[in-house]
């Protein structure tokens, strides 16, 4: 039959921890493993990506890829410089646009402090 | 970033956002708060001390990771802990398997007498109970499973461990009783 009394005690006992004197070397043991869990993770992220590249980098040499691509892109460089230049001289535009200039700064401002949060991160990261 | 001394004065849930978000250091202070309870717990079901601490971190890794499943509906240590039990449970399955088929009578053979001294706490108390009831009371009152989710998890009928519990209940009760009596007469 069940006593309400000597089960709340042992729970009670159950409850009462008890103490280990390495407790904060098991806890510190435990972000070790996490910390090195995350280096893990990144250097085969890493490893993954320069593989890739050593593959894709093969296949362009292989297949004559490469060369056309340079080609391709040293055009498509002076394609974007000469657009580049047409933008910079468009900027006067932006104030016929229909918003006003607070607009732009606080877009301006948004996308500044979205970069401060992705440096933090970063910073706390790594 | 925060240091310890920021963190440690934040509620349990607090710090599991904290830690949701990445923050290693306040998933840190948890176990700081909450490892000894599970350590403590996994020997009292009958782990020994290498096995236990194993255990319990391999525990803690499992909360990281699912940290976000942690919403504070109940205490964090009550989650960790039953994360903890069912990784114990996982690995002494065979041991336990066995232990659970015995005879009643052949498991209170088995239990070592704990006795001599009458200054008696669970711990010692708990060592005097055989193996089946050991782990199904733990589960139960140190674990907070119902009887059913404890036969679930040990896969076996809700009869087997209700009847294990209430033997080891029964010479808990005993037994805890003693070493209070022992107290009051050595006082």
């Amino acid at each position: 039959m069940s006593d309400p009394g000597f089960d709340a005690r042992l729970g009670r006992l159950y409850s009462e921890a008890p103490a280990f004197p390495d407790a904060d070397g098991f806890a510190r043991r435990i972000e070790d493993r996490l910390a090195r869990g995350w280096m893990v993770r990144r250097l085969m992220i890493g490893m993954a990506g320069i593989g890739g590249g050593v593959v894709a980098a093969w296949q362009m040499l292989g297949g004559g890829h490469l060369v056309t691509a340079v080609g391709g892109l040293s055009s498509s460089v002076g394609v974007a410089v000469t657009r580049g230049g047409q933008a910079v001289g468009q900027l006067h535009v932006l104030g016929d646009l229909p918003i006003g200039s607070e607009v732009l700064w606080m877009g301006l401002g948004l996308a500044a402090l979205a970069l401060v949060l992705v440096a933090a991160r970063s910073i706390e990261e790594f | 970033m925060a240091d310890v001394g920021d963190i440690s004065g934040l509620h349990d849930v607090e710090l599991a956002a904290l830690a949701a978000a990445g923050r290693r250091a306040a998933f840190g202070e948890l176990v700081r708060r909450h490892g000894s309870a599970v350590r403590g717990l996994l020997r009292r079901m009958g782990a020994d001390a290498a096995m236990a601490d194993d255990i319990a971190q391999d525990a803690c890794l499992v909360a990281f990771e699912r940290i976000a499943e942690f919403r504070g509906d109940g205490t964090f240590q009550a989650w960790l802990k039953r994360i903890a039990s069912r990784l114990y449970l996982k690995r002494a399955r065979r041991d336990l398997v066995r232990a659970l088929d015995q005879d009643a009578a052949d498991d209170a053979a088995a239990a070592p007498d704990a006795f001599a001294d009458a200054r008696l706490d669970l711990d010692e108390a708990l060592r005097s109970l055989a193996p089946a009831e050991r782990v199904c009371v733990s589960l139960c009152y140190g674990a907070g499973f119902s009887h059913a989710e404890a036969a679930e998890l040990l896969n076996a009928p809700l009869g087997t461990v209700k009847s294990h519990v209430k033997r080891g209940l029964d010479r808990l009760r005993e037994r805890l009783a003693g070493g209070e009596t022992g107290r009051r007469v050595n006082e």
